[in-house]
């Protein structure tokens, strides 16, 4: 299986351009994008999901073009957008069902399938209740449910944590770790420990540009030795964040201790060990 | 005073930039030409008895306004029937609610929202009333006063007191649109007879007092010792034997503008009544409320989290390309949407096409039938997008092949299954052509829903058309006979399903085109 984006762009309008030029290699594994809002994730996702057609640039699964044959990537997609709703009169079990027959999904297995996803996502005990009840947790776990339907080889999971509570987040990462053995999986978000603890790869974005993609250690050695933590005044704040690359800010004792890159001196004995954080925040602000 | 203000203007610039208004305002510009008929057309709108105006500024003015007095309540209504629902479904409503707003300063900027959408349609009417005097006027001087007078007293008022009670309406049954659609219709048809019936007082269109003034001017030069009836409406044929008058306006009494203007006050008076009861979007709470202890409307307390799964436990996937689930699901959905009190409704109807006369229960009982199916079928092929599903139905195998298939299906079962008691009655009968002419019906009225839903984006144009034909079909009209009805023949059974056809086909490729260009 091998996903292959070559030289992508989504153009909105003479000037505003959703993605620009991105290119990417994909195999088994997962690959974490990291970027602000409005970076250009969602829109990677939706022409990976063959729901938005680029401007430019391919996207081939297995050397098919997928613009031009979009059923092959449909055949084999597990796809959780960021902002999805349901049909609220169907119950999980008549929703399920129903978005498997739409994948080409059925036979005598499907029944089971689907209760055992119900089961592993907690749905079950309100299976025959209609979704419309449902809290916005219990919402995003059926999303999570119809993306798993059809034994996907590429799974696109767009900012797939909200409305989860942090144990469901654990165990979620493992669900994505699992399922990365057998499968392409891209997890979109801006949220650096969503991806920290899972990802293979990650790809770091910004106003529709791919600013860097390696692996998590070739990310954090962008700022390894550069990160220092000092206390200053609160007073001096604004200065201090105007000449330096700023991180993170605590309150401590009266003072604020910032978290920031000094990109002048390398501090490689310095005791502060450069995080995923450090450098999707330096990459950012640096682009 | 400024503050409601800016919630009137940002609440109308919301309505009409979009699209769908774009239509509507076509629409009207279509209706509006209809309304003064071209000199050589078959049809005509305001008549008395074989008397019809020459076309000077008078008679197209108090015409035009007369007809769109009546004719943008009806269709109006539901143009601006949704301006609270729209502010609950985009949960604007909520930070409405947060903020000192009075109830009625809200209700009072909502209502003229309402006047200025259905403000600018007159306004379009009006512009066009002029175009038409300009085409079909011969030799008669511009008169703009008659224009202003006939539009200002009688559209206006009447369209003033419609966007109240839309307001009013949603106030009292906004989570039941079919009881609230209900409603304004019976109240329609009690304005209508009221109005003809009982003078100026209570004529809420402020069509009685200029119909009457034309009734004097005509039995003035009439020959004839018969009484001339008054005709409004879309009235067809015997043109040739019409005889014409020079109408030559009205003097307004004070009464008259009295009267309209009490009706736009009325208007005011019931939305002051109106904002005492108005939910200011507690709706879960009041549903929570009503709701039997032991079933719960929502399950605020979930049951906690993700478990972990054994994606090797699981069993492999079988392919299926069947749309059977997909047609059971569509169909499912269709018979679940709206009150349960509704399949009572239906039942009733389809119990009169089973012992009623077949002919009324053909003409009158199934286009009536059909319609209060409109909620059903308005956004057949819109939903996925209204409920924020498009992004799993577009990314799945073969979509507008598969979906909007099962979709039809299912829309032509349930249309087909509530005239079964006909259908079966004309078949008994050995009746095969009024029973083709329904089947062709419901295959044309799921075409019509699919084609404009899928170029609209969305369901309300269907909504006021559909409502339209509605009235239109059980006042016999042969134009919008989309059932066989009024028109028995192959001829017309063949020109109905080739618009039918086309409309299909238009359906599936604008889908095809939507999706490559998203």
């Amino acid at each position: 299986m091998k996903l292959e984006i070559q030289n992508l762009s989504k153009k909105y309008n003479k000037e505003k351009y959703g993605l620009k030029d991105f290119s990417l290699s994909l195999e088994k594994g997962i690959l974490g994008l990291l970027g602000p809002n409005g970076a250009g994730k969602s829109t990677l996702l939706k022409m990976i999901a063959t729901i938005s057609k680029p401007t430019e640039g391919s996207i081939q699964l297995n050397g098919e073009d997928i613009s031009k044959h979009p059923n092959i990537m449909r055949e084999q997609l597990g796809y959780l957008p960021q902002d999805f709703g349901v049909y609220p009169n169907l119950n999980a079990y008549e929703f399920l069902n129903y978005m498997a027959a739409m994948k080409g999904v059925g036979g005598a297995s499907l029944k089971n399938r689907i209760e055992l996803l119900l089961e592993g996502l907690n749905l079950i005990e309100n299976a025959k209740r209609p979704i419309g009840t449902y809290s916005g947790g219990m919402k995003q776990r059926v999303g999570i449910a119809q993306a798993l339907l059809n034994n996907p080889k590429v799974i696109l999971f767009d900012e797939p944590t909200v409305g989860l509570d942090p144990q469901e987040r654990v165990r979620f990462r493992n669900l994505i770790a699992e399922l990365a053995d057998d499968a392409i999986v891209i997890l979109s978000s801006h949220i650096v420990s969503d991806i920290d603890t899972i990802a293979d790869k990650v790809a770091i974005m910004k106003e529709g540009r791919l600013l860097m993609t390696d692996d998590l250690d070739g990310i954090i050695e962008t700022v390894k030795g550069k990160v220092v933590e000092k206390a200053i005044d609160k007073d001096a704040l604004n200065e201090f964040k105007s000449n330096h690359t700023v991180v993170n800010t605590v309150r401590k004792n009266g003072k604020i201790q910032v978290r920031y890159i000094d990109e002048a001196r390398d501090h490689a004995d310095s005791s502060e060990e450069a995080t995923l954080e450090d450098a999707y925040l330096y990459l950012t602000e640096k682009n | 005073m400024k503050r409601i203000f800016t919630l009137v203007l940002y609440d109308y610039l919301q309505r009409v930039r979009s699209y769908q208004f774009l239509i509507i305002l076509c629409a009207s510009l279509a209706f509006a030409y209809t309304l003064i008929p071209a000199p050589g057309d078959i049809y005509s709108t305001v008549r008395i008895g074989e008397y019809l105006g020459n076309y000077n500024t008078a008679w197209i003015g108090y015409v035009s306004a007369i007809m769109s007095s009546v004719f943008v309540t009806l269709i109006g209504y539901y143009l601006v029937n949704n301006s609270i629902k729209i502010d609950q479904t985009t949960r604007v409503g909520h930070i409405v609610a947060a903020t000192s707003i009075t109830n009625f300063h809200y209700l009072i900027a909502k209502f003229l929202g309402n006047f200025l959408v259905l403000l600018t349609v007159v306004a379009l009417i009006f512009f066009m009333s002029i175009v038409l005097f300009f085409m079909y006027s011969s030799g008669y001087p511009f008169e703009i006063t008659h224009f202003l007078l006939a539009y200002l007293l009688i559209p206006i008022p009447t369209i003033f007191f419609i966007s109240a009670l839309a307001v009013i309406l949603e106030v009292f049954f906004g989570n039941k649109s079919v009881l609230q659609n209900g409603v304004f219709f019976i109240l329609f048809m009690i304005m209508l007879a009221q109005g003809s019936r009982m003078g100026i007082y209570s004529d809420a269109f402020g069509t009685n007092f200029p119909t009457t003034e034309m009734e004097k001017q005509v039995d003035l030069i009439k020959t004839s010792p018969d009484k001339q009836e008054l005709n409004i409406g879309f009235i067809i044929g015997r043109k040739s034997l019409e005889k014409r008058f020079d109408f030559t306006g009205v003097s307004v009494p004070f009464s008259y503008v009295f009267f309209r203007t009490s009706w736009a006050l009325l208007g005011l008076l019931l939305i002051f009544i109106a904002s005492r009861f108005f939910h200011r979007f507690e709706l879960k709470e009041r549903l929570a409320l009503g709701a039997k202890k032991d079933k719960p409307e929502h399950l605020d307390t979930e049951p906690s989290g993700l478990r972990e799964m054994d994606l090797s436990l699981f069993p492999s996937v079988e392919k299926s390309m069947s749309i059977w689930p997909v047609f059971k699901t569509e169909l499912l959905m269709m018979v679940r949407k709206g009150s349960k009190w509704l399949w009572g409704l239906n039942f009733a109807g389809m119990t009169l096409l089973v012992f009623i006369p077949i002919e009324p229960a053909h003409k009158i009982v199934l286009p009536i039938l059909w319609f209060l199916q409109v909620h059903r079928w308005a956004d057949l092929v819109t939903k996925e997008k209204r409920h924020q599903m498009h992004y799993f139905i577009f990314s799945s195998f073969k979509p507008v092949q598969r979906l909007l298939t099962s979709q039809w299906m299912a829309a032509i079962a349930l249309a087909i299954g509530l005239a079964l008691p006909i259908v079966l009655r004309y078949a008994l009968l050995g009746q095969l052509l009024p029973m083709a002419a329904i089947i062709m019906g419901a295959i044309f009225i799921i075409a019509l829903t699919s084609f404009i839903g899928i170029a609209t984006g969305g369901k309300r144009l269907f909504e006021i058309l559909f409502f339209f034909i509605a009235y239109l079909n059980v006042n016999n009209l042969p134009f919008t006979d989309y059932f066989g009805g009024v028109n028995p023949s192959v001829e017309y059974l063949l020109l109905l399903g080739s618009i039918t056809a086309i409309l299909g086909v238009l359906s599936f490729l604008l889908r095809k085109f939507e999706l490559s260009r998203v």
